[in-house]
């Protein structure tokens, strides 16, 4: 396996999250699972998982309805 | 070791304030107000903007928007459009914010007549395929055969007629410089959203004539279906009705005298 240079992180803004699952179902790497929590509205919302696998795609940030998910690159 | 520095990748755009949407869960009007503010930040054009908001609940995103706005009456975002941009001298940027009841109904004259009469604006509808807002009722593009509440068994072209396709009919117009229709179910459909929403703005800054961009998505509320079940039936359904793509791109708009002064 190449060697991986890039570590991102995921924050998930779970107030807003309204839990329709776009974020997991839009990532390649199954980094996202749905969590068995409840928000303050009654929503379920995703925990980021397998931190060394994401590769940054930011596909459930710009997918996300509510604007709930930013993806950072740690810069060492 | 001091504070780890960060570096965005994608975010919350700046001209978006930091609130939940009104929205319901699993609607993708919440991508298209991101795709605006995103394009409004990257033209740098926030502090010159005004945007029209019309009735629906595509409109609720002028409530995350740190932009100028102005609510229309149902379906007169062009022509209130039009005022703003005259009585400005020219020099605002404005866009309308519509949805399907209201710009494809009530409001496809005053759209119409906005290009006819030459207006440089743009216009960004959602088309869901109903009226989300009132409850869901029957809309001109719902698609042949869906249920609504007042299409009980389905629309019947007998009785309810054919969905109507603006981003078509709005490319067979004279006074349109950009007309394209988008999807923002994938990220390869969400950044060729991006990319048209912007050219269309482009197309205002630059003098050419009217930028139109429809973008699609599922009303869960409305087909009475969790948010994933409503993505695939709009990716079964929706997209097989409303094809995607740019219908017209023009750099300039030909004048030809048909009479010779």
């Amino acid at each position: 396996m190449e060697k991986k240079d890039k570590i991102v992180e995921v924050d998930i803004n779970s107030e807003f999250c309204k839990g329709c699952s776009f974020c997991v179902d839009s990532c390649s790497k199954d980094c996202l699972i749905m969590g068995d929590a409840i928000n303050s509205t009654g929503y379920t919302y995703p925990v980021f998982v397998n931190q060394e696998d994401c590769i940054g795609c930011g596909a459930c940030s710009f997918l996300c309805p509510e604007i709930a998910i930013e993806v950072y690159e740690v810069i060492h | 070791m001091g504070e780890k520095k960060r570096k965005l990748i994608s975010g919350r755009p700046k001209c978006l304030l930091p609130a939940g949407t009104p929205l319901c869960a699993g609607c993708q009007h919440g991508i298209g107000a991101r795709i605006i503010g995103e394009v409004v930040d990257e033209l740098g054009i926030v502090g010159n903007t005004i945007g029209i908001g019309g009735v629906g609940c595509h409109a609720m995103s002028m409530f995350l928007m740190n932009i100028d706005f102005v609510q229309a009456l149902h379906g007169r975002a062009p022509a209130v459009g039009t005022g703003v941009k005259r009585g400005t001298d020219g020099k605002a940027i404005v866009f309308s914010i519509q949805g399907d009841g209201d710009l494809a109904a009530i409001g496809i004259g005053d759209l119409i007549n906005a290009t006819v009469r030459g207006e440089k604006l743009t216009t960004i509808f959602f088309n869901n395929c109903g009226y989300g807002t009132t409850g869901g009722q029957m809309a001109p593009t719902t698609l042949v055969g869906q249920v609504t509440t007042t299409t009980p068994s389905g629309r019947r072209p007998g009785a309810g007629g054919y969905p109507i396709h603006v981003a078509e009919l709005m490319a067979g117009l004279s006074g349109v410089a950009y007309s394209a229709r988008c999807a923002v179910n994938t990220l390869a459909q969400y950044k060729r959203a991006k990319k048209a929403v912007q050219t269309a703005f482009q197309k205002q800054i630059d003098g050419i004539g009217y930028g139109f961009v429809e973008i699609l998505s599922a009303c869960p509320p409305l087909l009475k279906m969790r948010p994933t079940q409503a993505r695939e039936w709009f990716e079964k359904h929706m997209l097989a009705e409303y094809p995607l793509g740019e219908f017209k791109n023009l750099d300039e708009l030909k004048i030809e005298y048909q009479v010779d002064a």
